[in-house]
């Protein structure tokens, strides 16, 4: 048994010091690749070049990535939260609950560029919409719903059920125990995944490939336009060949800066607001 | 004009083919405190849970009888108001995770619209009334999980009045609290019997001899003896047996 035990300590601390050691590797390898890259003319300007990008910046793609992740977060969102309360406050039927969180795992597990072969069927295509941010916007709100759903359901479960019974047996309606008791403990979770979908989002090439991502486009001022977006354009990049990869490598670091600024504010807003509870 | 408040017919709760309560069929008078007794499992709580129908809380139970309160059976009483007018402490004091204060203002937000000068007065009241606010006073906004045992399960207590509850079940409240904390709540139940029926589960054998007015005693989910005067002259066997052990 002492022997088992150890066995396992080894592992789990191997792991962990390996995992991290590859996760501190890719982040300073991207930023030692991109230095001398990454300069106020990269971030703030057009790209340019006969091959696109190997001049100028990489603003319109920064902006536009920020523009398709918000627009699947604002899709995607209110429907998980709305479906995560129904799911566990009201619907009492265990074998409807079981098939939903089935389907909910399965959606999850569909590959993304069909949810960007769906966008492109339904709505470039059928309703007319064109590339644009709003096509690919749903494609990346499919791709975000059943994770965004499953971490909010999982942390509305986590909530003691002796509080909610408790609220109950003074009377108090669903709505008002949700409102003043069950939001003010889940936000800091909700808050959290909120902030991982969007970074999920944000990451994704496939969904926005036929939807709205082009190689070119100018800052977007409308949801009917399409847009650059980071990912797509590193995948460009990399994609034309040697001579830009180190260009690549600027635009990966100021992909990670922006992970890192968004999950810097998430964890202070949810701090700040969970500390007023 | 009935004295009764509160009917149970033909009662029968079932887990599978498993009875956890089987025919009950009990009546309840106005400002009288009831104590359940019975050895653990044999349905007290599940009984109790069943007359402010916090039973739909427990998963897979089969229910079916009658419960009538006030002259309504309770499937026809929206749950909110049922709850509101049958209040209940369960055996662990269960408090909100925000302050004392905010424990008590929020029931009182929920039912009335006041301005927080009356709030303030009616928050006093009541754990002047639960014998709360020697304690406290100085600080109200203390978090209510750092109040002990005794006061967490008398500050439940107090939220539980501020719906002016016509019935109150507690669940062993007692249970896990010092002589001390035990007689506050004990004068605390012989005072609030002339505003409400007060029905309480209990393994204190001294506890309910000290406060009921009636003992209902309960085995394998049946009411085996329903007596006032339980102690001086019980009828069953099984009654004495379990006295005895007790």
């Amino acid at each position: 048994m002492k022997t088992l035990s150890k066995i396992i300590k080894f592992f789990s601390y191997t792991s962990f010091i390996l995992l991290m050691g590859i996760i501190i590797f890719i982040f300073l390898y991207t930023v030692y690749r991109s230095i001398g890259i990454i300069n106020f003319e990269f971030i703030f300007d057009s790209p340019r070049g006969m091959v696109l990008g190997e001049e100028g910046g990489i603003f319109p793609a920064i902006i536009g990535s920020i523009w398709f992740s918000f627009t699947a977060l604002i899709l995607a969102f209110v429907p998980a939260l709305c479906s995560a309360i129904y799911l566990v406050f009201y619907l009492k039927n265990n074998r409807v609950k079981t098939f939903i969180n089935n389907v909910f795992e399965n959606v999850a597990a569909i590959p993304s560029i069909i949810f960007g072969l769906f966008s492109y069927a339904v709505f470039v295509y059928m309703l007319g919409f064109g590339r644009c941010i709003l096509s690919a916007g749903v494609a990346l709100a499919l791709m975000i719903f059943p994770f965004l759903e499953r971490k909010i359901e999982k942390s509305f479960l986590e909530v003691d059920k002796n509080l909610l019974i408790a609220s109950y047996n003074l009377g108090i309606d669903i709505r008002r125990t949700f409102i003043k008791i069950v939001l003010p403990l889940c936000f800091k979770e909700i808050i959290s995944s909120v902030i991982l979908s969007l970074l999920f989002a944000m990451g994704a090439t496939a969904p926005i490939l036929f939807t709205g991502g082009v190689a070119f486009a100018t800052v977007p001022n409308s949801l009917l336009k399409p847009a650059m977006a980071l990912p797509l354009h590193l995948y460009l990049m990399i994609a034309q060949g040697a001579s830009q990869i180190n260009r690549a490598y600027g635009v990966a670091a100021v992909s990670l800066m922006i992970l890192f600024i968004f999950s810097t504010l998430a964890y202070c807003l949810s701090h700040k607001t969970y500390k007023k509870v | 004009m009935t004295n009764e408040i509160l009917t149970i017919s033909n009662f029968n709760v079932n887990y599978g083919s498993k009875k956890i309560l089987d025919n009950i069929n009990l009546s309840f008078k106005k400002n009288t405190i009831n104590c359940i007794i019975g050895s653990s499992g044999c349905g007290k709580t599940t009984l109790l849970k069943s007359i402010n129908n916090s039973i739909v809380f427990e998963s897979e139970l089969h229910v079916d009888g009658n419960i009538c309160y006030d002259g309504k059976n309770i499937s026809d009483i929206d749950d909110s108001t049922l709850r509101k007018e049958i209040a209940m402490l369960m055996q662990m004091p269960v408090v909100f995770p925000f302050s004392l204060y905010k424990n008590l203002e929020y029931v009182l937000d929920y039912y009335l619209k006041i301005d927080k000068t009356r709030k303030n007065d009616m928050i006093v009241d009541i754990l002047k009334k639960v014998q709360l606010y020697e304690e406290v006073k100085d600080d109200l906004n203390i978090s209510a999980e750092k109040l002990s045992g005794g006061q967490k399960q008398r500050l439940c207590l107090a939220r539980a009045l501020l719906t002016e509850p016509k019935i109150i079940l507690l669940d062993e409240p007692c249970s896990a609290l010092d002589v001390y904390n035990t007689m506050c709540i004990e004068n605390l139940l012989l005072s609030l019997k002339h505003e409400s029926t007060i029905i309480i589960v209990t393994h204190n054998i001294q506890e309910a001899k000290r406060i009921n007015d009636r003992i209902i005693f309960m085995k394998d989910g049946k009411v085996v003896e329903d007596n006032e005067n339980f102690f001086e002259n019980m009828s069953t066997e099984e009654a004495r047996a379990f006295i005895n052990v007790n």
